[in-house]
């Protein structure tokens, strides 16, 4: 009797857990993005359209390796990173597939997303660099190269090299300079640390405010952030720095995106291209950049006050798929020169 | 012989569960041939060095101190009297409930320069009172406080009326109450000591959230890397082969000290008597009780409720139902469906008294010595060839049950040890005079193995819900579609840096695990 009861309350609990995926209007969707904003945004979409938005969120590499292994089987329709590399190393290992979408082309802009259809920018971010006036002359830094400088031993902090957007400035750094110079660069910023790295980007913020080091370089939406934190301590620490939007008189400062691609197996292809459509409209995008404080890719739409005021973006113009081509030598880069 | 072929169908049922148990790694060992050998060569000249360096100096310097920490605790609540006793009997468990995650982010931002310390610091004219444990030390300060009740817990349990006659003998004999507790006491807490160290060892392996935060390179951290990093799974297995190796050393080392000091139960067992402590002796013994739980327990959890206070938290208000339903049913079917696998197999061992069995009652609690990240693909790959080769219409992927299935993989160990302790001390005799009788197997298990087991059973239940309540990575990579836990949520918003909207999810884990804690502790008291 009291085992009945038990095995029943099991299957009870394990049915009872899982939402349909089957039904006919949904969309599945991996996602490494997993603010509020967008649980907001797919509820509204799910009142315009009538299609449910199912979700599984977890780290880009985690799905990544799941949509992989799931194989045929895998029920997302939609992955989305945080990170290009991501989406450009899901792409080689033949998990998405091309769409052609004529609002898509209009709404996004050509450099933001694949040329072949594969994947889209839902939103840009820069990695820039911060530091503290006081005790930095603002003339010795204006690019990425000056941070291996000699001239600042003992005074950089950065998070680990597990972090992908520390991945993503190292390959575009490759990309641009080549692997030799990469390989100086990371030796030199190594040489720089004021203490091994660690912590998130507000870390490093926070870092350079308690004059821990001098210098950092972090993601603009973290910065808008902290300027709007409910932590007024935070706010204070965000005030006391500087940005400095890298390389703006050569090659541009480095971004990355969050994007999408349509999954290669994808049971309800054409829900997921109606959410991409609708996560790149101009309206959907100033509510979900904005919220975020992330740059639109919709080029009617301004970014928010916050960033703007952090100063002007003038973007690496660089194909965003570099970043992930050089994704795998800039990790092994980081291993070498003693970047944990 | 007879014996097992007279049981064949108790063997068969036990027999399949194991291997059941075992098949997603037989996947995973698949892999290892495919492994990339430029990865593997730059793993091994680059990395390998320091993951085991870190690895080996995190899981002995946590070790040396829940040993210490743990052990004085226990020895204090149990022999002593002393103001407050009673009280931190209990509040010395509750950090159980906290997760090595959250203890991490909660310690940094407690000690960070927009932190509570350093404000209250500036306050009074101090700039700079801010201490910076995001390091070695201060991975392994965090862990230890937060790790300390399970050396704690398991002493506790053996101290509590066991070896009260040798006590007694040593003071018949004249000897002084130091020379007892050195010279017969701690002896005979040994096993207690290393088990609970042991637990402690294996939490420290699998805890992933505060070693990346904290930036410490170690072989948990190496696999993901090498895997989801630079998509090389046979690398990444290989890592993990060689952490199970280590595992393998620790576990042997554990047992043999085990079986080398094994106690002969003493047959009087009353309560022990305890030492009244007085005076200045007492007021240490309060205070020092007070800092351990105040450090532990009392700062990390009071600094989310300081978060709490400016933290929007509507959003997760409005989920809160759903993920607190979540994460107690998941606790719930992975304690049930792990008690099933864990008590039929030992069973089973405990019948037939043979090499088969014994293989089959420990090969269950392998997947607590290997990373949830690895049982994670694991299980996918299973599921997978499943759904592709055998039937679809199962549709495995992404279920539920292979959620549950995954925790039962990895939690089954936890609930071993407590059932394997316990079935082991009594049921050999009273199984022999059962089968001399000629009782039914079906009875034996249901009217004298069931009974005996009963407080190990609920031990071990209690362990797994608290285990599985703070899961993290198998539930981040295995869930199904709409799928949150407290825990999942709680990591999800530190993951994006809003420490201040984590507290709420962070808080609910640590107040839902609170209630198998204040279990636990009942049980050991009585």
């Amino acid at each position: 009797m009291k085992r009945t009861f038990f095995i029943g309350l099991t299957l009870l609990i394990i049915t009872s857990c899982g939402t349909s995926i089957k039904n006919d209007r949904v969309v599945n969707v991996y996602s490494h993005r997993h603010y509020d904003i967008d649980r907001e945004l797919y509820e509204n979409f799910e009142r315009e359209t009538g299609i449910k938005v199912n979700v599984v969120s977890s780290g880009a590499d985690e799905l990544i390796v799941r949509l992989k292994t799931e194989g045929e089987n895998a029920s997302a329709d939609l992955l989305i990173t945080s990170d290009a590399s991501r989406l450009y190393r899901a792409h080689t290992e033949g998990l998405l597939q091309p769409i052609a979408s004529e609002v898509i082309e209009r709404q996004v802009p050509p450099h933001l997303r694949d040329h072949e259809g594969f994947w889209t920018a839902l939103t840009v971010r820069a990695r820039v660099i911060v530091y503290a006036p006081s005790r930095v002359v603002e003339d010795s830094l204006r690019t990425y190269a000056d941070l291996a400088a000699p001239r600042f031993k003992k005074r950089i902090v950065a998070r680990s090299s597990s972090n992908e957007y520390n991945q993503s400035l190292l390959a575009s750094i490759i990309a641009h300079e080549g692997e030799d110079a990469a390989e100086q660069w990371v030796r030199g910023v190594v040489s720089n640390f004021a203490r091994a790295p660690k912590g998130n980007d507000r870390d490093q913020v926070k870092a350079i405010a308690a004059g821990e080091g001098d210098i950092a370089f972090v993601n603009t939406y973290y910065l808008a952030k902290m300027l709007n934190s409910d932590n007024e301590a935070e706010r204070d620490a965000a005030k006391s720095i500087k940005t400095l939007f890298p390389n703006a008189n050569d090659r541009g400062t480095h971004i990355n995106i969050s994007g999408a691609g349509v999954a290669k197996y994808a049971p309800n292809k054409a829900h997921a291209i109606q959410l991409l459509e609708y996560l790149t409209r101009a309206d959907v995008q100033s509510r979900f950049a904005l919220a975020n404080y992330e740059y639109p890719v919709h080029p009617d739409v301004e970014p928010a006050d916050d960033l703007l005021q952090l100063g002007e973006l003038r973007a690496d113009t660089l194909s965003i798929k570099q970043l992930g081509a050089f994704n795998r030598q800039a990790t092994e880069l980081f291993n070498r020169g003693g970047w944990n | 012989m007879e014996l097992i072929k007279k049981r064949f169908g108790w063997l068969l049922i036990a027999g399949t569960l194991a291997a059941l148990l075992l098949v997603p790694f037989a996947f995973l060992l698949g892999a290892i041939g495919k492994a990339e050998p430029a990865v593997w060569q730059h793993v091994k000249e680059t990395v390998l060095g320091n993951y085991l360096l870190n690895t080996l100096l995190l899981i002995l310097a946590t070790g040396v101190a829940t040993c210490f920490l743990g052990t004085t605790m226990a020895v204090l609540v149990s022999l002593f009297s002393f103001p407050g006793k009673r009280f931190f009997s209990v509040a010395l468990l509750l950090p159980l409930a906290l997760p090595t995650y959250i203890a991490g982010y909660a310690f940094s931002g407690l000690t960070s320069y927009t932190g509570p310390i350093h404000l209250i610091g500036r306050a009074f004219g101090y700039d700079g009172v801010h201490a910076d444990i995001m390091n070695a030390a201060g991975l392994i300060f965090v862990l230890s406080v937060a790790l300390y009740p399970y050396v704690f817990a398991t002493v506790r349990v053996a101290l509590q009326s066991r070896y009260n006659s040798y006590l007694e003998s040593g003071q018949s004999l004249g000897m002084s109450f130091k020379a007892r507790f050195f010279r017969v006491l701690l002896p005979l807490m040994g096993p207690a000591i290393a088990g609970g160290v042991f637990l402690v060892m294996m939490e420290v392996l699998n805890d992933y959230g505060a070693m990346k935060y904290f930036g410490i390179p170690t072989f948990t951290m190496g696999i993901f890397n090498t895997w989801f990093g630079m998509g090389d799974l046979g690398s990444a297995v290989r890592l993990a082969l060689m952490l199970f190796a280590l595992v393998g050393v620790l576990s042997a080392l554990e047992r043999w000290y085990t079986r080398r000091f094994r106690v002969v139960e003493s047959t009087r067992s009353r309560k022990t008597q305890t030492i009244q402590l007085r005076g200045v002796r007492a007021t240490i013994a309060t205070l020092s009780a007070s800092l351990i739980f105040i450090i532990g327990f009392v700062a990390p959890c009071s600094y989310l409720v300081w978060l709490l206070v400016d933290a929007p938290f509507t959003q997760v208000l409005k989920e809160w139902p759903n993920l607190a339903k979540n994460s107690f049913l998941s606790a719930l079917a992975g304690a049930v469906l792990i008690l099933a696998v864990v008590l039929i197999t030992q069973f089973v061992r405990l019948l037939l008294r043979s090499k088969i069995g014994f293989a089959i009652g420990k090969s269950i609690s392998i997947g607590y010595s290997i990373p949830g990240a690895i049982i994670a693909v694991g299980v996918l790959l299973f599921s997978s060839f499943i759904d592709t080769r055998l039937t679809p219409s199962l549709a495995l992927t992404g279920s539920m049950i292979m959620l549950v299935f995954a925790y039962t993989i990895r939690f089954s160990g936890v609930a071993y040890q407590p059932l394997h302790a316990e079935s082991e001390k009594r049921s050999a005799r009273l199984f022999e005079a059962a089968q001399s009788l000629q009782i039914s197997t079906q009875r034996i298990f249901r009217q004298i193995y069931l009974p005996i087991s009963s407080p190990g059973i609920r031990l071990a239940a209690i362990l797994v819900i608290i285990d599985v309540l703070k899961e993290l990575p198998l539930t981040l990579i295995l869930r199904p579609f709409n799928f949150s836990t407290l825990a999942t949520k709680a990591f999800e918003y530190a993951d994006d840096e809003m420490l201040a909207r984590a507290a709420l999810p962070a808080l609910s884990v640590i107040a839902v695990g609170l209630i198998p804690v204040l279990l636990l502790h009942r049980l050991l008291r009585n």
